[in-house]
């Protein structure tokens, strides 16, 4: 390793290394009925991630509807969220949850 | 940044900048699944039905959680991680077979400061947070993985039936790999209703051996139920995800 920052625990394994891709979170967002949304961030642009906490399992969605999972993507610094139009007024529920983001 | 540390790989990678929280082990749990039930969809009325599956039903508490199973014995996944306000979080864990399952919780280095005397190197934020500690346990993310089981766009539709689909990847290096940042696949009908109803449904969940990952999308029929020929869903429904932590040494 020519540069960096190692750092080992007591027994000696190395932690954290000049290899070692880790996670930084930025930030989060709530996400709820089925309202999409994108933000910049220039931290995404090395490689970014997300973490969706669902609060809605899909097995509480109605027998005549679906459950609308959200989907995410990044592309530089940027980071989308959508959700699918509901095809029953009724019966379609949208999966709530938190998303957080971050850098890795 | 005017002040402070940075770390970076040395392909250039930001691991420490001065001002963004870095991503530490805050606690870990041994969890046991056993029979309970899962959510089977609602009446139109609104009568929630149950399965009858192997769950684990925990409050962790966190701020910002990022999960990390290590599962054995069984295939696992998170059918729920719902945000209590109140710094908790109700987490249900799904397995295809009871078994041990330990959960890694990691947070933001701030909100997951090792007790007792320091030592080593800690780096704070303009505003006096912690952001890294030696003494933590950051998480290294080794892979991340996404899919649709069906090639689906996320709106409304009908597929064919799929009873199995798996893959696999093993990691060079770590000892020990769990999974993290997971997005479960969920198709499912009750035929009968109420609590531990009849019925079948689809689950994507994942094997954490040494350093290999297992994923299993698989068909399970819950008592007496025809096998569905088709899937009438979201196209969403089908997504999958996870990232692989390296939990080497954790």
């Amino acid at each position: 390793m020519a540069a960096g920052l190692q750092i080992w625990d007591a027994n000696g394994n190395i932690v954290l290394d000049a290899t070692y891709r880790v996670l930084r979170p930025i930030n989060s967002v709530a996400l709820s009925n089925g309202s999409g949304g994108s933000l910049s961030d220039d931290r995404l642009a090395q490689g970014g991630w997300v973490s969706f906490q669902p609060g809605v399992a899909v097995g509480e969605g109605y027998l005549s509807g679906g459950v609308i999972v959200p989907r995410f993507s990044i592309s530089g610094s940027v980071l989308s969220w959508s959700y699918a139009a509901k095809h029953s007024a009724s019966y379609d529920i949208y999966q709530d949850g938190i998303l957080f983001y971050g850098a890795s | 940044m005017s002040a402070g540390f940075q770390a970076w790989t040395d392909s250039g990678l930001v691991q420490i900048d001065g001002t963004t929280q870095n991503c530490a082990l805050r606690q870990t749990i041994s969890v046991t699944t056993a029979p309970g039930t899962i959510d089977a969809f609602k009446s139109n009325g609104g009568t929630q039905y149950t399965f009858s599956a192997n769950v684990a039903n925990l409050t962790i508490s966190a701020t910002a959680p990022l999960i990390a199973l290590y599962s054995q014995g069984a295939y696992a996944t998170i059918l729920r991680c719902k945000n209590n306000s109140d710094g908790t979080w109700s987490v249900q864990i799904w397995t295809n077979v009871a078994a041990a399952v330990t959960v890694y919780i990691f947070d933001q280095a701030q909100a997951a400061v090792p007790s007792g005397t320091g030592f080593g190197l800690q780096v704070f934020d303009q505003n006096g947070a912690l952001i890294a500690d030696a003494r933590q346990r950051l998480a290294r993310v080794i892979d991340m993985q996404s899919g649709n089981i069906m090639g689906a766009s996320a709106d409304w539709g009908q597929w064919n039936q799929v009873d199995q689909r798996t893959y696999s990847w093993t990691y060079p290096g770590p000892s020990k790999v769990g999974v993290a940042a997971i997005g479960t696949a969920f198709v499912g009908s009750p035929t009968g209703g109420g609590t531990a109803s009849d019925g079948w449904y689809n689950v994507s969940a994942l094997q954490t051996v040494g350093n290999t990952v297992n994923f299993n999308y698989a068909y399970y029929q819950v008592g007496s139920t025809s096998h569905p020929g088709d899937n009438v869903a979201f196209g969403s429904q089908f997504d999958w995800r996870f990232m692989a932590i390296d939990l080497s040494n954790l």
